[in-house]
């Protein structure tokens, strides 16, 4: 084959940011766990860049709690699932579709779904790595649901009509400032957040970097369901973190391991160029869990 | 110095164990049963702030610890589903056990403030929730005030001003086409989104094979409304000039596998439930009646309607859906109006007054199978509908002499279709396609006409009492269509050779017959007044797909070669021989993403049409009172042309759409009708005689939402310049029309309370003689329709609406108003409206148009001053 054809082949697989993206779920395929005794939403503030703490970025987290288990996860990623599904359903043009086009202009995806299962004490962290395409397997980790020990103090506010008082936190390299409300006696919170007697509805991380508001609650049952379609990998947390540490260190390193052939990439403007090996891409990272 | 150590850790320790309270217990139900997870806090006495927490373990014991100086503690147990209880308790080392109750948890709900309208590339989420008010009962209430998509009257959906071409419902098309039935039932609070899909491939097997522009819905349900059945009832009694009734009770099931909905109606309140949608037959003769306006059917219909809809979807097995769908209906349809038609001639104009009043009587009795399997390498489709009409007509016209009409005619449609691909499973981009459509129509057809008409023509000049005209029209077609889905790709261009074979078979015997003053048959000139015609069109046709398909580009070529063998046999004159041609009609599409939101399009296309046997025959025909033809000409053929770009812009994040299309259209002729007319009849007659003639129009179309009240505006606007040839009074006429029109909607939520809907509408439409002095003056058309909705407290609400009517042209000018107001109360889930339409009992309709070459002016009797209570329940 000559260098031509070669690159021509290659072509096809190359990529842009902009076509980056997690693998999608089906929806349709899946087992029921629970069921929701109600559904709380949560606003969650991100900064990517610790460099630009002004620039936020926002996502919409649900966390749905039933009797004995719960799963949060992002509104965002859930319609971009469901655009998914409808197009297993139809198979229309509205083919696979980057997680990007859903995201509106201050919008960012909170990427990891968790499942928190009480009675266990255990959590299931789903997480999808953004990469081209949707190659690549979903990862799941385990982890014991005590793994923050939280300090209760005597400050109150009112959140949403309900009385909460205010719980501090070091988790993972951050100090975290949560509000929780006995009213809602679930000890569970947004993301990995739970243990306090009663529902968090506010998280705040000291350098104001990250943060999560509760927007929504509401009495509603609906099945709490686990997908089966999905190609899922089982890894340990530490190797997430090493992927997210390589993948922000050198973006085109990354990609060129995880997909060897591809040397060249699509520039936002449709163009191409064409990646030279020792060129470095760093991207900010910021993550919520430092260490 | 050792004793000194021990004495201060003595104090430290004394000290400490002097400080610290243990308080530990068991948490346990009333059945003695150990609660495990319950939360347990030690709260401050004074303003229960937390101390200290912890949960019980699976025994349901529990330990707290504080160092806290309080005289006394307070103790919470609590958890999901417990009943909260509080102890207040001595600071000291004790145990404290719980006998705890279990209660329902109860929470005080926080609506989110949810985004409304959510996508991809080609795909729009509306949630409902956020579009819907307490006023809304139906889910086409709520469309209607989504950007970028429109409803019509009939409760037909249009996305960016293109309707739509499927309607599924979770999913799954059960209603095939007559989606206005769930538009219309189901209930707005049912639906949890609406989901409109752009470029919509419904055949899975053709994905990025054949790329399609349709767009799709899917309506996607509350969890709530999945599984139950759901039965709801509309009664509603009022008074206009008579009783008035409405009533309908509708059945609903939608679940995974099984989906039913079924309908029983029955009105006098100007709700046809009688359509056409799958007849293909239509009678070549007509009464000359009264012509509905183009407004709300309600507002003119005066009609008495009765019918019932049966539809029902099961997943079968293998995941195909077989659906069935039953419809039976009846209409009695009462018009009346006052017309004047304006005929513009290169030497004259001709004008006609005519006060109409008709009675009609429709029958109908539709049913349909349909079997789909849709699956990445295997579909297959079969469907099967049959459809009988049968019409009873009569009609009077005044226009300075009393003429009596009658019709009668039954029609008889029967379609079946086989769509069938099947993939390669070593190589799916691979396989093989056929679609075949069969459809078969009859019409016997009967108009009484009384006195009877043309008696110049047909008498010898002497007046005689009625004629009669019978005819029989019968029509077959099949086509079928082969396609090799080759693998044939060269950088992403695929190669897709083709065959078709089209068939088509008509049949027209008719006959013109009088009846004289003793009730006697009248034979008029032999031959001239029959027609027993067959006409047969046999094409065969092979030909190649070329598709270019890549990320942002798609490119459609077809080229196809055509035989054509057309005979028309005509059994009383002389059969004409066969005509047989080679015809070539190539189209191209293209389409090219320029960005997420921009995206552009172009089509070009030829053409080439035969005239039908509604257009051939020889013997002349009665079409109505005032028109008497016939077509000596032999076969000809019309070749044209047409094109269209329309660049199309979508921001969902700021609901914004658009879209914005020229499409010009070119055609020419072999033939020319000519009209002439004699006194107040027309006579057609078809001559040899090339023309061409061509359109042009423009159109804008903008939808817009806002957060801000939601607010909600759709536009429209649209322009065309066309020029047609038209042969009158022997002499060639060039006319040209033009005209405008421009529409916009608004809704918007004035506050949590009112709301107000707008719909307006304007028109101006011209038509011009070439080569003639031209001071004809445009016909203006200027409609408002407003409404406000005002909810009250008590469930109460008011509605009041007003339509404002502006009609100006060479005739007149008339403005008019409809008033209406709508007083609604909720009870429990029972609503109640109290109804009062054209509260100013205005009686009649008033509009104009140019068409071609005549000008129309109407008068139309509309529904009077009508009160109706209406009850809208759920039954189950």
């Amino acid at each position: 084959m000559t260098k031509n054809a070669h690159f021509v082949l290659l072509l096809i697989f190359a990529v842009s940011r902009l076509a980056l993206s997690q693998p999608p779920v089906n929806l349709d395929e899946y087992k029921v766990l629970d069921q929701s005794r109600f559904i709380v939403t949560y606003e969650v503030m991100m900064t990517k860049d610790s460099l630009k703490p002004t620039e936020h970025k926002f996502d919409r987290l649900v966390l749905m709690v039933g009797d004995s288990i719960s799963t949060c996860y992002s509104n965002t990623m859930h319609r971009f699932d469901s655009a998914y599904t409808i197009r297993c359903a139809h198979k229309g043009r509205d083919s696979y579709q980057g997680l990007r086009h859903f995201v509106g202009e201050n919008g960012d995806v909170w990427v990891p779904d968790v499942y928190k299962y009480y009675i266990k004490k255990q959590m299931t962290v789903m997480h999808r790595m953004e990469v081209p395409g949707n190659f690549v397997p979903v990862y799941l980790y385990e982890e014991p649901l005590d793994l923050m020990d939280w300090k209760v103090s005597f400050e109150t506010k009112e959140i949403l009509g309900y009385q909460c008082f205010k719980a501090e936190c070091d988790f993972r390299g951050r100090h975290w400032t949560a509000w929780c409300t006995m009213q809602i006696p679930v000890q569970d919170g947004p993301w990995k957040f739970c243990g306090l007697p009663g529902l968090i509805l506010e998280m705040e991380e000291s350098h104001g970097h990250y943060a999560f508001r509760c927007i929504g609650i509401e009495m509603r049952k609906k099945p709490i369901v686990w997908c089966n379609s999905v190609d899922y990998q089982s890894c340990t947390r530490t190797d997430i973190v090493r992927q997210m540490e390589d993948y922000h260190a050198d973006w085109n390193a990354y990609v060129r391991r995880v997909f060897p052939g591809i040397i060249v990439r699509a520039k936002n403007d449709g163009s191409f160029e064409k990646v030279s090996v020792g060129e470095k891409k760093v991207l900010p990272y910021n993550p919520a869990e430092l260490e | 110095m050792k004793r000194l150590v021990f004495l201060i850790i003595s104090i430290f320790f004394g000290v400490q164990a002097f400080a610290q309270t243990t308080i530990s217990g068991e948490v346990h139900n009333e059945k003695k049963q150990p609660v495990y997870n319950a939360s347990v806090m030690l709260l401050r006495v004074t303003d229960s702030l937390p101390m200290a927490y912890t949960f019980t373990d699976e025994k349901g014991h529990y330990q707290l610890v504080t160092q806290s100086e309080e005289a006394k503690l307070l103790i919470a147990v609590y958890g999901f589903n417990l009943k909260r209880q509080f102890k207040e308790v001595e600071n000291k080392t004790q145990t404290v056990d719980f006998t705890v109750q279990e209660e329902a948890l109860q929470l005080k709900e926080v609506s989110v403030k949810s985004e409304k309208i959510w996508g991809g590339n080609d795909t729009v989420n509306y949630v409902v929730d956020a579009f819907r008010d307490t006023t809304d009962l139906v889910i086409a209430d709520v469309l209607k005030k989504m950007p970028g998509i429109e409803v019509k009257d009939d409760g037909k959906v249009e996305y960016k001003g293109k309707p739509i071409s499927k309607f599924y419902i979770e999913n799954m098309d059960m209603l095939q086409g007559r989606y206005n039935l769930a538009t219309t039932s189901i209930a707005a609070s049912d639906v949890a989104s609406v989901q409109v899909m752009e470029n919509h491939q419904e055949v899975r097997a053709l994905q990025n094979i054949q790329f399609s522009d349709n767009v799709a819905l899917n309506i996607k349900l509350k969890e709530n409304a999945k599984g139950t059945f759901a039965l709801m009832a509309d009664l509603g009694v009022g008074w206009a000039d008579s009783l008035q009734y409405e009533g309908s009770l509708t059945g609903m099931y939608f679940a995974k596998r099984n989906q039913f909905l079924g309908t029983l109606k029955a009105n006098n309140a100007g709700i046809n439930l009688v359509d056409n949608e799958n007849v293909t037959v239509y009678p070549m003769a007509s009464m000359v009646e009264p012509s509905a306006p183009g407004i709300s059917g309600v507002r003119h219909t005066l009609n008495r309607s009765q019918g019932i809809t049966l539809n029902s979807l099961h997943k079968l097995k293998n995941d195909a859906d077989l659906s069935f769908n039953l419809l039976v209906g009846s209409d009695r349809n009462r018009k009346s109006s006052k017309s004047h038609t304006l005929y513009l001639l290169p030497d004259d104009t001709l004008n006609l007054v005519e006060r109409m009043q008709s009675l009609e009587t429709a029958r109908m009795l539709e049913g349909s199978i349909n079997y789909n399997l849709n699956k990445d390498l295997d579909y297959l489709t079969i469907s099967l509908t049959a459809s009988g009409h049968r019409n009873w007509g009569e009609g009077l016209v005044d226009n300075g002499e009393l003429i009596r009409q009658e019709e009668n005619y039954q029609s008889l449609c029967a379609k079946a279709n086989i769509h069938w691909i099947r993939k390669s499973r070593r190589d799916p981009e691979s396989g093989i396609e056929f679609n075949s459509t069969t459809s078969y129509g009859t019409l016997p057809y009967v108009l009484q006409v009384a006195p009877g008409c043309f008696p110049e023509v047909l008498n010898d000049g002497e007046d005689y009492p009625m004629t009669l005209q019978n005819i029989v029209f019968q029509s077959f077609k099949s086509e079928n269509f082969l396609r090799f889905l080759t693998s044939v790709v060269w950088k992403r261009l695929r190669i897709m050779p083709y065959f078709n074979f089209s068939m088509e078979e008509q049949a027209l015997n008719s006959s013109l017959i009088g009846q004289n003053a003793e009730g006697l048959t009248l034979q008029f000139a032999e031959n001239q007044f029959d027609n027993e015609i067959r006409w047969h069109k046999y094409q065969p046709a092979a030909g190649a797909y070329f598709t270019y398909d890549r990320r942002r580009v798609n490119v459609t070529l077809m080229v196809p070669v055509q035989l054509r063998y057309l005979q028309l046999d005509d059994r009383i004159v002389n059969g004409s021989d066969p005509q047989i041609k080679v015809l070539s009609q190539p189209s191209l599409s293209f389409r090219y993403d320029f960005s997420h939101n921009w995206k552009v399009s172009t089509k070009i296309a030829t053409y080439n049409n035969t005239p039908s046997l509604r257009t051939l025959y020889s013997g002349y025909i009665l079409q109505n009172y005032r028109t008497l033809s016939h077509y000596d000409c032999p076969l000809a053929d019309t070749y044209g042309a047409n094109g269209s770009l329309t660049f199309s812009y979508k921001n969902v994040m700021k609901y914004a759409f658009g879209d914005f299309s020229v499409n010009y259209n070119r055609y020419r002729n072999e033939v020319m009708y000519a009209q002439s007319f004699e006194g107040n009849t027309m006579v057609i007659n078809a001559v040899e005689q090339p023309s061409w003639g061509d359109y042009l129009s423009v159109s804008l179309y903008a939808g817009k939402g806002f957060s801000w009240k939601k607010l909600n505006i759709n536009a429209k606007c649209s322009y065309g310049l066309g020029r047609s040839p038209h042969l009158v009074q022997n002499q060639v006429a060039i006319y040209y029309n033009q005209g405008w029109n421009a529409n916009l909607t608004a809704s918007i939520a004035i506050t949590d309370y009112i709301f107000f809907n707008n719909k307006g509408s304007f028109s101006q439409m011209t038509s011009s003689l070439e080569g003639f002095n031209d001071d004809s003056q445009p016909i203006v058309s200027l409609i408002d329709n407003a409404n406000l909705s005002v909810v009250l407290p008590f469930g109460l609400s008011v509605t009041p609406s007003v339509e404002f009517y502006h009609t100006r042209s060479e005739e007149c000018t008339d403005n008019f108003v409809l008033l209406d107001c709508s007083l609604g109360y909720t009870f429990r889930k029972v609503k109640f409206s109290l109804d009062v339409n054209n509260i100013l009992n205005t009686d009649s309709f008033i509009y104009s148009y140019y068409s071609g070459i005549y000008g129309y002016y109407s008068a139309y009797l509309i529904r009077p001053r009508s009160v109706m209570l209406r009850v809208r329940l759920k039954v189950i």
